[in-house]
């Protein structure tokens, strides 16, 4: 298999706290790779920085992605390249409407690409086949996006984006917590209609609650910064018998 | 019965410098992690407040609570001056106005220049209790950095109806409803001490 | 949080599109005000004596004015007897279009309002003001037929003058305020509507107002009497070409608006604002008022992106019982552009209702206030105001200020007001560009959104118009 994503000796700091240290990772077309680990260990830094959030200085190291370095684009052409980020925390836009959002960001990649851009009906099909397939009704679609929605219904929208955009590198950070079953089953179907040969997951989480729903093909655990084993599904299973502290 | 003084209540004063130039002005100099915590009770006089957040993390806690009966016309001015940045300001005024009283409130929150990540809030709240009696509320705010969070919000008008109607409906008549909705009206920014006060003011104008 | 500044300079410095210059040959009264000019004006219009006498009336009262100064900025005084007050294209006040000079015609089609008969935009008749005077109408003989006046305010003084001599002053009385004042005693001509009882105007009607001769000053008076039961929908444009001095507007605009009827009143501010060092631009001073009836409503609302100091307060005097006014703001400011704007809502009848919602969006080195007064009087018994009024601020040069007055006199009355400022957060952009936007697109999508409330309330064509002002793209809207 390919690879898609790989990360190699990377280094972080925030202000003067350094949070990722050396640490490494690959990732081939196709896999749904979960990313495990406790609290603080730098899960959810990980995902702000392949995505290109600039409050992350990278001090050293590299990340590519279909060959290319990842840490010489902006944040919106790292998107247009294919990366997504469901967010953990989704911010509010106050009086964005969703479908401008989406439309918006749908044309951009499209001209990015150098095609020609989606015109209202076919739009409006896209995502009226995708809502309905993940219960968001016409009333979440015309809210501004986040605002005064509960968490649930955040990550189902963050999800639901996530399919309207058809990323090729999707990276789902914390979706499971807050979240009840039906959510996590709306996650999880999500996750298998969307799964392709050429398209990779990230599910980064604490705890195996997704997982039981997405079955991931390669897991790693992360402690203190960096990246301390790779395996299978299996260790899924040791974390939730033994805990963390079974590992590195 | 004994006239109401206009009381002032200082309950916090930690790096606070206190000036008194006249009886109706107060300038408070809040300096670095001062934490300035007052209540005023305003019956029959003018009031005139400057609060200078001086230094970083300097705070301000400032509540007014005005009742005006009679011909008295009064004038309220609070003014904080966020003069450094990280400083925090809250300002909750409270007020009733009853026969052909006049109250004039003026409240500014100023952000200068350089003075980022301040956060200023400002609440005004005033209920008119007769036909001739008037509020007057002008609420500023004035900022030049953008980096800030600052919020005011003003209303005047009458006991809200659903909440007369609520009690109402538990068997409250309206008098008392009104009576036991305005006793209540403060709870939330009233010092023990001025409760007595408000409950005689009450008793005689209400 | 420094990429959101930049990315916003960049969104913001596309320069003034409107800014060119047509060489036409203009009929110029000599600079300065006195008596005589004044004369001259009402000569060259031909105007019944009652008009001269307002205009001489005005005058005098003007002279024992004082210029105000309290708005919340600076400007060099005003040096009355270094502007032109009356300046027209040569060939005016013509019949048919083949005699308009063809300079003047390809202005308007370059500003986007053809006046040719085979182009002419469907759905909205079109009153071009250029300089002094009004070059043409569209589709007035259509409206007739249904009883509707629309003219430029000279024919209307000629055709009609009973209406004009009735309502002319009655909201906005010459001595109101200064350059009220001054408008009286120099207006040189404007728009006219009148709606008669029961009809709703079949289309939107419009005004294109450009400045286009040195150091002439621009007085328009709009007139708009909508009798009982009548509605109508009114928009209003301005665009002045580049220039280094400053350029005085003071307008007035009158509105009737009586018994269950409804008005509407859009505008799209776009006068030169003046270059980045503060040279030159509009000072836009207009003074705009309503009076509205029984059951009757008048909504404002305005997106204010030009002119180097914009200084209007378009009012509504709720007098009927159950009178309802609006306001919808947004007003965006660069550069050193100076704004003072917002409303006055004068409750005086019973359930009379008003809403405010202001957006002020700063950048640059730019002072942006709201100013705004709602008044409930003895009478405005359970009358009720809500005022929303948000400040984005971008860069940490320009200042945004919140000045709401409200002054309640009766028990029953409601008035609330909420007002928060705020910029745009560096999470919000991130969030926005990790979605695939450049920051340019993510600023335009986020002040888009801030907008919204108020956007929405432009009839479309003008939406899109100021939408594009204010820097942002429309292509990506849906539903």
């Amino acid at each position: 298999m390919a690879e898609l994503l790989k990360i190699e000796h990377l280094n972080v700091k925030v202000g003067n706290k350094e949070i990722l240290k050396d640490l490494s990772l690959s990732i081939p077309e196709g896999q749904i790779h979960a990313i495990m680990g406790p609290n603080g260990c730098g899960k959810s830094t990980l995902s702000k920085v392949i995505v290109g959030d600039p409050a992350y200085v990278v001090t050293s190291g590299s990340i590519t992605f279909k060959g290319k370095d990842l840490l010489k684009m902006s944040a919106d052409e790292r998107a247009n390249e294919g990366v997504f980020l469901a967010f953990q925390h989704p911010v509010e836009l106050p009086g964005v409407g969703m479908a401008l959002l989406l439309k918006t960001a749908i044309n951009a990649k499209r001209k990015y690409l150098g095609q020609e851009a989606m015109d209202a009906v076919q739009f409006m099909k896209h995502m009226k086949i995708r809502a309905t397939a993940l219960g968001i009704t016409d009333e979440m679609l015309k809210r501004p996006v986040n605002v005064g929605f509960s968490g649930g219904e955040q990550k189902r929208l963050e999800t639901f984006q996530m399919a309207m955009l058809e990323p090729d590198f999707c990276i789902l950070d914390e979706m499971d917590s807050g979240l009840d079953v039906d959510a996590l089953k709306v996650v999880g179907k999500a996750v298998s209609v969307m799964r392709e040969a050429k398209r990779s997951f990230i599910i980064i989480t604490h705890h195996d609650d997704l997982l039981k729903y997405v079955k991931p093909d390669a897991v790693s655990i992360m402690r203190r910064g960096t990246v301390v084993k790779t395996g299978g599904p299996e260790l899924v299973k040791l974390i939730e018998e033994q805990g963390y502290d079974a590992i590195g | 019965m004994t006239p109401l003084a206009n009381p002032f209540l200082l309950l916090n004063k930690d790096g606070v410098e206190v000036q008194h130039p006249d009886d109706a002005s107060w300038i408070f100099n809040v300096s670095k992690n001062g934490c300035l915590d007052a209540c005023f009770l305003q019956f029959d006089a003018d009031l005139s407040v400057i609060v200078n957040l001086n230094n970083e993390n300097a705070k301000c806690d400032l509540k007014c609570i005005y009742l005006t009966n009679k011909n008295n016309k009064i004038n309220i001015n609070i003014q904080v001056l966020h003069k450094s940045k990280k400083t925090i300001s809250k300002q909750q005024i409270k007020g009733l106005a009853t026969d052909q009283a006049q109250v004039n409130f003026n409240g500014q929150i100023v952000i200068p220049k350089n003075s980022q990540n301040c956060d200023g809030m400002q609440s005004h709240r005033g209920i008119l209790l007769s036909d001739k009696a008037v509020i007057s509320a002008t609420p500023q705010l004035e900022i030049w950095a953008d980096d800030v969070k600052c919020a005011h919000g003003s209303a005047i008008g009458p006991l809200p109806h659903e909440q007369l109607f609520y009690l109402e409906t538990r068997g409250v008549d309206k008098a008392s409803a009104q009576k036991l909705l305005l006793s209540s009206f403060f709870n939330d920014i009233i010092p023990d001490d001025f409760e007595q006060s408000v409950q005689q003011w009450m008793d005689e104008n209400v | 949080m420094n990429k959101t500044k930049e990315a916003l300079s960049r969104n913001l410095e596309t320069p003034y599109q409107e800014g060119f210059e047509t060489l036409v040959e203009n009929e110029t009264a000599p600079k300065g005000l006195d008596e005589d000019i004044i004369r001259y004006i009402s000569q060259q219009k031909n105007e019944p004596a009652w008009l001269l006498n307002f205009r001489l009336q005005a005058y005098k009262h003007w002279l024992t004015m004082q210029e105000p100064h309290w708005l919340k900025g600076q400007y060099e005084p005003i040096d009355y007897q270094n502007i032109y007050y009356y300046s027209v294209p040569k060939k005016s006040g013509l019949k048919s279009l083949d005699e308009v000079d063809p300079e003047i015609l390809k202005t308007y089609e370059k500003l986007g309002i053809p006046l040719n008969e085979q182009k002419v935009l469907a759905g909205v008749a079109v009153d071009a003001i250029f300089d002094s005077t009004s070059i043409m109408t569209t589709y007035s003989e259509q409206l007739k037929k249904q009883g509707i006046l629309f003219c430029s305010i000279s024919e209307a003084v000629q055709q009609y003058p009973e209406l004009v001599k009735e309502y002319l002053g009655s909201v906005v009385p010459y001595k109101d305020n200064f350059f009220a004042c001054l408008n009286s005693a120099v207006f040189s001509d404007g728009s006219f509507v009148y709606i008669p009882q029961g009809v709703h105007c079949p289309m939107e009607l419009s005004s294109y107002f450009r400045i286009n001769a040195k150091q002439a000053g621009q007085f328009e008076r709009t007139l708009i009497i909508v009798e009982d039961d009548a509605e109508v929908s009114y928009l209003e444009g301005c665009t002045a070409p580049q220039r280094d001095e400053n350029q005085l507007h003071a307008a007035i605009v009158e509105i009737i608006v009586k018994d269950r009827a409804k008005v509407k009143y859009s505008t799209v501010q776009n006068w030169y604002p003046g270059d980045k060092e503060g040279k030159g631009g509009i000072y836009n001073f207009v003074t705009k008022r309503g009076l509205v009836m029984n059951d009757a409503s008048l909504s404002w609302t305005q997106v204010e992106t030009g002119s180097a100091i914009t200084w209007k307060y378009p009012s509504c005097i709720l007098k009927g019982d159950n009178a309802v006014g609006e306001f919808y703001s947004v007003a965006m400011t660069n550069n050193l552009q100076q704004s003072d704007t917002g409303t006055k809502m004068i409750h005086l009848g019973r359930n009379t209702k008003s809403t405010i919602i202001s957006k002020g969006i700063s950048a640059g080195q730019s002072s942006n206030t709201y100013r705004g007064l709602v008044h409930m009087g003895i009478g405005a018994e359970n009358a009720k105001n809500v005022s929303k009024c948000d400040s984005l601020l971008i860069g940490d040069k320009c200042g945004a200020h919140t000045i709401p007055v409200m002054k309640c006199a009766n028990p029953t009355a409601v008035v609330e007001h909420e007002a928060t400022t705020s910029k745009i957060s560096a999470d919000q952009l991130f969030y926005v560009q990790q979605r695939g936007l450049t920051s340019e697109e993510a600023v335009a999508l986020i002040v888009n959104g801030f907008c919204r409330e108020v956007m929405q309330r432009l009839p479309l064509e003008f939406a899109i118009e100021a939408q594009k002002l204010i820097g942002i793209q429309l292509e990506g809207s849906v539903g």
